[in-house]
């Protein structure tokens, strides 16, 4: 595996809001996709950095913590990781209305709030054995809830009476 | 100015301030498409919208009430436009002569409409007339046309607006061959019923008359009516318990008859659903709906439907007695029946959760131990029986806790109930003895209705958790008719033809086909294969020859272009005719539990048994089977378990033997196994392939060298074709995968 020297990375957003980046004094890459590796357990530690090239990502190194960037370049590695990994949090169940074996699930995430449909909790809410919950709404875009136990006390008895 | 395209998705209607800025500030410039994304350029939910007309990309946000355009850009300068598949999002992304732009993010929802979008983008970029979006109307089909709420992908109905009668009504559709035993169970029910109903009002018969002495003489005048209410009462109990037994019985008959034609249906239907259909569809899902949900309609049938009517039986019988007995007491034990049904509600919800969270504890720490048996010799070849022993220990605890947890709440819940119902009859001592002492009411009426009372509780139980009941029974025989009611996408057309025997020419037109219809796999490609000719397909994991493979067995249809079999397109042959003469030895053999004979014979169910043996020979199975003590006899267990890779691969190429496929198939046919066996395995292959088009996909490189012509695929696009000489003298794709190929043998060598 290459390990990048962040020292010498220098990200850049482009005018087109796409992340660049040069590599020292010797190559430049105009469009650049971080991706987290382990995007739930260790999500700031060991980034893929990869070129975009010919409709597919072609790995360039890999960045072991996010803590050794400077504040200014962290911060836009940790934006264009959060546009590339959508996968909101959800921090507050208000609602969850079921009729006939179909939910709807008002909740708050950390990318604002929404609505979206559950069918079947049983199969599409789901505790991985690191106890991160996953909800899959009908049209397949997917929720978490990293650590259950920090939810408001009603949004955590909604879950449990949702989730098992 | 309105295209399909602008109601094609959810709530996708072109906002009238929307409208109006297009018409004040672009008036003459044609809508070409206009999509509202759900995720800002912060990365947050909001909408912006993508607007292209005929002459510009625009994107908007309505956020304020003007319209704020956030980018604009000329068809004059754009270059190209992709949709890029992100995780859970994607981002439509212009290429414009100052380089790549993101222009509009969105969820995954609508990754659809937006590579519709970015097609006709790319179109016009291009210089070409923007077509109606091919898709746009499968993206509509993902929305309820009443409730506008997203239908789930594996489902064919909105979840929310299905009709739960008329899906009792198909219930009942698949009982109507059992219509007699329908009856028999019903009369037997109210017989029954009937029967059980006699029995406290015999009490009240016994108490007011046989053991009621004459007030002036203290003589029981009634007392020759003992062995005749004695015996009634025999009669009765007895009836009541044997016309049950036979109304389970009818009940019990009925219900298995039915699922067993349920489950018949649902099972052929699977195996007549295109492959398509189970690349959407988990295979554990599709068990659970042949298992778990056919059981749950059996369980309805059975149990439920009929405790059902019967409760409505005894509810109605009983409470007609109690208003005979009391009008007035009858109206007063409504008060506890009333507030043990809102106890009743509070409980379920409430004690539902721990029994819910009991239940699906025990399943994942039985998935668990599934897991470490089946995997026993990965554990010990890695020693790590430790680790799964304390992976154990923790479910087991947290099973063991959920159960803790249970009996805690329920035996809090279960007395409080049974106390509710208690204070029924002590209302009926107390109001009804005040009645017996103010000589309104016999001692006899009191008895009969504390019986009566005691009957009309389990209706009430049964009939207080009805609406859960019917909803997962219902919901579980919805999913089932999703299944029978699905349809094949490849399927024949009318006119299909019947081919006896295919030549083996094969021909790629122009192809392009992707699983999901918005990530091609293949793009345009185009090849021939002439009849009996050895071509090897050649390319990197994921380059798309798999691909071409099952289309060439017609598992899938494409999306553009076409091929053809022997000069008609397969699409206008019967697909029964074109598998028939496809045969096909896969990497992972798959073996069905059974003998060898069997499996062998799997191709040809009618081959003889001397085909059966040549076919083996010509696969150089024979020599192995005969080492077998039960030879062709032999057992292979479960997915093949008790043979060896190479022993697998040979069945696997006996099999395709016996089926004299007109063309062969090989996908990495002899890659799993050593050297020695290989040779066996290319002996047999040769004798397979002989006189056959053969197709042929190959992890060692060197194998193909034989073969008439070499295909390079590279992203499912053909960048490479001719004899293994020639495009190792061309020194291209083909060359350079030898040459890794070469190194990294010699590191394996190196290393050993």
């Amino acid at each position: 595996m290459k390990y990048l020297d962040v020292s010498q990375l220098v990200f850049r957003q482009t005018a087109g809001g796409m992340l660049s980046l040069d590599v020292g004094q010797d190559a430049a890459y105009p469009d650049i996709s971080c991706v987290q590796l382990f995007p739930l357990s260790h999500p700031l530690r060991y980034v893929s950095v990869c070129e975009r090239c010919g409709g597919g990502l072609r790995e360039l190194g890999v960045v072991r913590d996010c803590a050794d960037f400077a504040q200014q370049q962290r911060e836009l590695v940790l934006r264009h990781i959060r546009l590339s990994y959508f996968v909101p949090e959800i921090t507050d169940i208000l609602r969850i209305s079921g009729r006939r074996g179909t939910d709807t699930w008002d909740v708050e995430t950390d990318r604002g709030n929404t609505t979206f449909t559950v069918q079947d909790h049983k199969e599409n809410v789901s505790l991985t054995d690191q106890g991160v919950v996953f909800v899959v709404a009908v049209d397949k875009c997917r929720y978490k809830i990293s650590r259950p136990g920090l939810l408001p006390p009603r949004a955590r008895a909604l879950l449990d009476k949702n989730l098992l | 100015m309105r295209t399909k395209n602008e109601t094609a998705s959810e709530g996708n209607t072109i906002p009238a301030r929307l409208r109006e800025f297009l018409s004040k500030n672009y008036a003459s410039e044609q809508l070409r498409c206009a999509e509202s994304g759900d995720i800002t350029r912060e990365g947050v939910f909001g909408a912006e919208w993508l607007v292209v007309t005929d002459r510009r990309v625009l994107v908007l946000s309505l956020d304020e009430p003007q319209p704020a355009l956030l980018d604009a850009f000329d068809f004059s300068s754009i270059r190209g436009a992709e949709a890029v598949n992100l995780v859970g999002s994607g981002m439509l992304s212009l290429t414009t002569t100052e380089g790549p732009h993101r222009i509009i993010s969105y969820s995954e929802a609508k990754s659809a409409s937006f590579t519709e979008a970015a097609d006709v983008i790319a179109r016009l970029a291009r210089g070409e007339t923007a077509q109606e979006p091919a898709r746009a109307a499968s993206a509509s089909e993902n929305v309820c046309d009443v409730c506008g709420s997203k239908i789930p992908a594996n489902a064919s109905r909105c979840p929310r607006c299905s009709n739960k009668g008329r899906t009792f009504v198909r219930i009942t559709d698949f009982a109507r061959p059992y219509a007699r035993l329908l009856f028999l169970v019903f009369l037997f029910m109210m017989l029954s019923t009937g029967c059980g109903l006699i029995t406290p009002y015999v009490s009240k018969v016994f108490i007011d008359y046989i053991f009621r002495p004459d007030a002036a003489t203290g003589v029981f005048r009634h007392a020759s009516w003992l062995p005749l209410a004695a015996l009634v009462l025999f009669a009765a109990y007895a009836a009541q318990v044997f016309l049950g037994g036979v109304q389970e019985r009818f009940s019990g008959a009925l219900g298995y008859r039915t699922v067993y034609d349920v489950r018949a249906a649902i099972y052929e239907k699977l195996h007549n659903l295109s492959l398509s259909y189970f690349d959407k569809h988990q295979t554990g899902a599709l068990l659970s709906r042949v298992n778990q949900d056919t059981g749950e309609l059996q369980r309805f049938i059975v149990d439920f439907f009929p405790l059902t009517l019967e409760s409505l039986l005894l509810l109605a019988g009983v409470g007609t007695f109690l208003l005979i007995l009391s009008w007035q007491l009858t109206l007063l034990i409504l008060i506890p029946v009333a507030i043990t049904l809102v106890f009743l509600r509070r409980i379920f919800s409430r004690v539902g959760v721990y029994f819910h969270r009991y239940y699906h504890r025990r399943s994942r720490l039985s998935a668990l131990v599934n897991d470490a048996l089946s995997g026993i010799r990965v554990v010990k070849a890695f020693g790590q029986e430790k680790i799964e022993v304390e992976k154990f220990d923790k479910r087991s605890a947290s099973y063991r806790d959920a159960g803790v947890d249970l009996v805690r709440k329920w035996s809090v819940y279960h007395p409080l109930l049974q106390f509710l119902i208690m204070c029924g009859g002590v209302i009926v001592w107390l109001a009804g003895g005040q009645r017996i002492l103010a000589n309104k009411m016999t001692v006899g009426s009191v008895v009969a209705y504390l019986g009566y009372l005691a009957m009309f509780y389990q209706p009430v139980l049964t009939l207080a958790r009805l609406v859960e009941m019917l909803t997962t029974s219902l919901s579980a025989a919805e999913r089932v008719f999703d299944v029978i009611d699905a349809e094949a996408e490849v399927e024949d057309a009318p006119d299909a033809l019947s081919v006896a025997r295919l030549r083996g020419a094969i021909e790629f037109r122009e192809v392009s086909f992707g699983y999901d219809p918005f990530k091609p796999v293949l793009h345009d490609l185009s090849f021939t294969v002439e009849p009996s000719e050895k071509i090897g397909l050649v390319g990197k994991s994921g380059a798309g020859k798999s691909t071409i493979i099952n289309l060439i067995c017609r598992l899938y249809d494409v999306d553009k272009g076409e091929i053809r079999v022997d000069g008609t397109d397969v699409r206008r042959v019967r697909y029964a005719d074109i598998r028939r003469q496809v045969g096909i030895v896969l990497q992972e053999t798959f073996l069905f539990s059974g003998t060898i004979y069997e499996n062998i014979a799997y191709a040809r169910p009618d081959a003889t048994r001397e085909q059966v043996i040549d076919a083996a020979l010509a696969a150089n199975a024979h020599e192995f089977v005969i080492s077998k003590p039960d030879g062709y006899d032999t057992e292979v267990g479960e997915r093949g378990g008790r043979l060896s890779g190479g022993e697998k691969q040979r069945i696997a190429i006996a099999r395709a033997i016996l089926r004299d496929p007109a063309i062969l198939i090989l996908d990495e046919a002899t890659s799993l196994v050593d050297a020695q066996t290989e040779r066996k395995i290319q002996e047999a292959l040769d004798n397979l392939t002989r006189n056959r088009t053969t197709i042929a996909i190959a992890h060692r490189l060197s194998t193909l060298r034989n073969y008439h012509r070499l295909l390079v695929i590279d992203n499912g696009r053909l960048v490479e074709s001719g004899t293994h000489e020639e495009l190792m003298e061309k020194r291209g794709a083909f060359y350079d995968l030898v040459m890794l190929q070469r190194e990294l043998s010699q590191i394996g060598s190196a290393s050993m």
